[in-house]
C-alpha cells in the first residue's frame, strides 16, 4: 500500500521519566564524606597490587587501606568540548574534561577544569581540586579543578 | 549436541530488599568471590563471563562494561545478556553454549538486580510496544493477573489454593539462608492483603529483591579435575513468543509445555513424577505454581492444584517444588532465574544445607519472562 496525498504517518512522541536512587555503598560513602566534612579526598591502595585507586574500591577481604590523596595533580589528557548538549550537559560552554592524576594515586580520573582559559590547558600542567560548598554526594563535591598557584619569591 | 557441561560452584549473595551498603558491582562481587570459594578457584582460572540483568532497571544498561571489576571480567571475554525474566536463565543457557561449544572450558555466569534503586514496572513497561500495550496493559502484575483470572474460570480452582502454595514457598525459605521472605503465614493472612491486580493479592506476588547469583560452568574434562560432585546438564531448552498479549492463548503456557517435552526428550525422561526429583520453578505469582505444573506434564490439565493440595509438591512431598523458597519469596529479577539453576545444582551435589532434598538425582529448573517465554533446564548427578 502507499500513503495517499491526504494521509499522513503516525510518528508517536513522548519520553521516558524512570526514577532512580543509586546507592554508592560503605566505600564512596565515606570518600564522600571525607570530601563533605574535611574537603580531603582518599584513594585506596588495592592489596594485591599496592596501587592506590582514585576512586577508592572495595576490597575483597573488606579490610581497605585508606590514603590521602591530592588535592593536587597532574593533567595526564584532556579536551576542550564546544558542541553543545543540552538535554545530557547543561553547563556552559566551553567546558574541559581533563585526565587528573592526584598526588598519592596511581589511576588517573576524569574532571573538568575551571578557572581557566581554553588555550592554556596543557597536558602536564599541575591542577588543584576545588571543593563546592554544599557536597550533594557526588563526584561534584569536587566542583571543578584549577591551575596550581605558582609562588613566585 | 555439543560436549557435555556441568555446574561445578554457585554463590548468591543474602537476598533482601535494599542493599545500600554496597554499589552494585560490589555486590556482584560478593556473589562471584562465593562462587570462587565453593569451586576453590580464583579468577584466573576463568575463561569467559556472561553477565545479564533487566534494562533500564537500574539505568544503567552496560553492566558488562560498567560490573566489570565486580564481575571479574577484567581483561577476558564477556557478554552481556538480557532476556527480561527469563535474563538468568539465558545467561546460563548462554554460558552453557560456551561450554557445550569446545571453546571455552570454565565460564562465570552471573544474573544480578538492585530492584530497590528504581521502578521495576517502570522498568518492565519499556518492553512493550510503546504505542500499544505500553499505553494500556503493560507492567509485571498484570499479563499473570489475566492469566489467573482465565485459569481459575477454566478449571473452577479458588485463590485458597493459590494461596496455599506462597504460603508454602515462604515457609521453605526459612530453610535458606538467602532468601528474601522467610515467612510464617497461613492462607487467610494471604487472601487478607489487598488485591494488587484481581486475583493476586499482595502476598500472591513475588518481592522485589536486591541480590547477585553466580554459577561456574566446565567442561566434561575440567569439571571433572575441579569437582568431586559436578551438576551435570543434561538438557537446556528455551522458547519464546509472540509480542502481543493478545496473541498468546491464556491459560495455556505453550512455551514452558514445549520447552519441558523437549528437555525430557533430550534428557530421556519419560515419566517426569517419578523421574524428577525436585524442581526449581520460576513461579512470579503463587498461582504460577499451581498452573504451571500441569504445563510440565506432572499431571492432568486442572489437577496442579492435587499436586499441591495432597503436598506432594511440599517439601517432604514425593516432588518437592522451589526447596529454596521460589521466586514468590525472592526476586532480584536478573538473578531470579539464575537462582533456580544454582539451587537446583546445589540439590544434586548435596551442598543444600537446610533446603537439601534427599537423595536428588533428576533436578528440573526453568525460567520465565518477556511474553510467556520459558527456558527449562534438567541436570542430574
Amino acid at each position: 500500500m502507499s500513503l495517499q496525498p491526504d494521509e499522513e504517518l503516525v510518528v508517536y512522541k513522548s519520553s521516558m521519566r524512570i526514577p532512580y536512587r543509586w546507592a554508592a555503598g560503605l566505600i564512596a560513602s565515606k570518600f564522600y564524606r571525607h570530601i563533605a566534612q574535611e574537603k580531603k579526598i582518599y584513594a585506596t591502595r588495592c592489596p594485591k597490587t599496592q596501587k592506590v585507586l582514585m576512586p577508592p574500591r572495595k576490597s575483597p577481604n573488606g579490610t581497605e587501606d585508606w590514603v590521602e590523596v591530592g588535592p593536587g595533580g597532574e593533567i595526564k589528557s584532556f579536551t576542550v568540548v564546544r558542541y553543545p548538549v543540552p538535554s545530557l550537559n547543561p553547563t556552559t560552554l566551553p567546558i574541559v574534561y581533563a585526565l587528573i592524576q592526584l598526588d598519592g594515586a596511581d589511576t588517573a580520573f576524569v574532571h573538568q577544569l575551571g578557572e581557566i582559559e581554553t588555550d592554556k590547558v596543557k597536558t602536564g600542567m599541575r591542577v588543584t581540586a576545588v571543593f563546592a560548598e554544599k557536597a550533594a554526594g557526588n563526584i561534584l563535591d569536587i566542583q571543578y579543578f584549577k591551575p596550581e598557584t605558582v609562588e613566585i619569591v | 549436541m555439543g560436549e557435555r557441561v556441568a555446574i561445578i560452584a554457585s554463590g548468591q549473595t543474602n537476598h533482601c530488599s535494599k542493599r545500600t551498603d554496597v554499589n552494585i558491582p560490589e555486590m556482584i562481587q560478593e556473589a562471584v568471590d562465593r562462587a570462587l570459594l565453593q569451586a576453590n578457584l580464583t579468577l584466573d582460572d576463568i575463561d569467559a563471563v556472561v553477565i545479564g540483568n533487566m534494562e533500564h532497571f537500574e539505568g544503567i544498561n552496560l553492566s558488562d562494561m560498567w560490573a566489570s571489576e565486580g564481575a571479574g571480567s577484567v581483561m577476558k571475554p564477556a557478554m552481556k545478556i538480557a532476556t527480561g525474566g527469563t535474563t538468568g536463565a539465558s545467561v546460563a543457557a548462554c554460558a552453557y553454549y560456551h561450554c557445550a561449544s569446545g571453546l571455552f572450558d570454565t565460564v562465570l555466569a552471573i544474573g544480578w538486580e538492585k530492584l530497590s534503586e528504581s521502578d521495576p514496572t517502570g522498568g518492565i513497561i519499556t518492553a512493550f510496544d510503546p504505542i500499544v500495550e505500553r499505553l494500556t496493559l503493560a507492567g509485571a502484575v498484570g499479563g499473570l493477573a489475566i492469566e489467573a483470572t482465565a485459569y481459575m474460570k477454566t478449571y473452577d480452582v479458588p485463590e485458597e489454593v493459590f494461596a496455599l502454595a506462597a504460603v508454602r514457598s515462604r515457609k521453605n525459605a526459612k530453610r535458606n539462608p538467602h532468601a528474601h521472605l522467610k515467612l510464617d503465614l497461613t492462607v487467610q493472612q494471604v487472601l487478607d492483603t489487598p488485591y494488587i491486580a484481581y486475583p493476586l493479592h499482595y502476598l500472591d506476588m513475588c518481592p522485589a529483591s536486591d541480590g547477585a547469583c553466580a554459577v561456574i560452568m566446565a567442561s566434561e574434562k575440567r569439571a571433572k579435575d575441579l569437582c568431586p560432585k559436578p551438576a551435570w546438564i543434561d538438557a537446556v531448552v528455551c522458547r519464546h513468543n509472540h509480542a502481543w498479549i493478545g496473541d498468546i492463548s491464556f491459560g495455556k503456557n505453550s512455551t514452558l509445555e514445549s520447552a519441558a517435552v523437549e528437555a525430557y526428550k533430550i534428557a530421556g525422561i519419560t515419566n517426569p513424577l517419578e523421574e524428577l526429583n525436585v524442581i526449581e520453578l520460576y513461579d512470579p505469582a503463587s498461582y504460577t505454581q499451581v498452573s504451571w505444573l500441569e504445563y510440565l506434564h506432572l499431571c492432568e490439565m486442572g489437577q496442579g492444584r492435587r499436586l499441591v493440595e495432597d503436598g506432594v509438591t511440599a517439601f517432604e512431598g514425593k516432588l518437592p517444588v522451589n526447596p529454596s523458597g521460589g521466586v514468590v519469596s525472592t526476586n532480584p529479577i536478573g538473578a531470579t532465574a539464575l537462582i533456580r539453576v544454582a539451587e537446583a545444582s546445589l540439590q544434586i551435589q548435596g551442598r543444600a544445607d537446610e533446603r537439601q532434598v534427599d537423595g536428588v538425582q533428576r533436578a528440573m529448573a526453568t525460567g520465565f519472562g518477556g511474553s510467556y517465554w520459558n527456558e527449562v533446564f534438567i541436570l542430574s548427578a
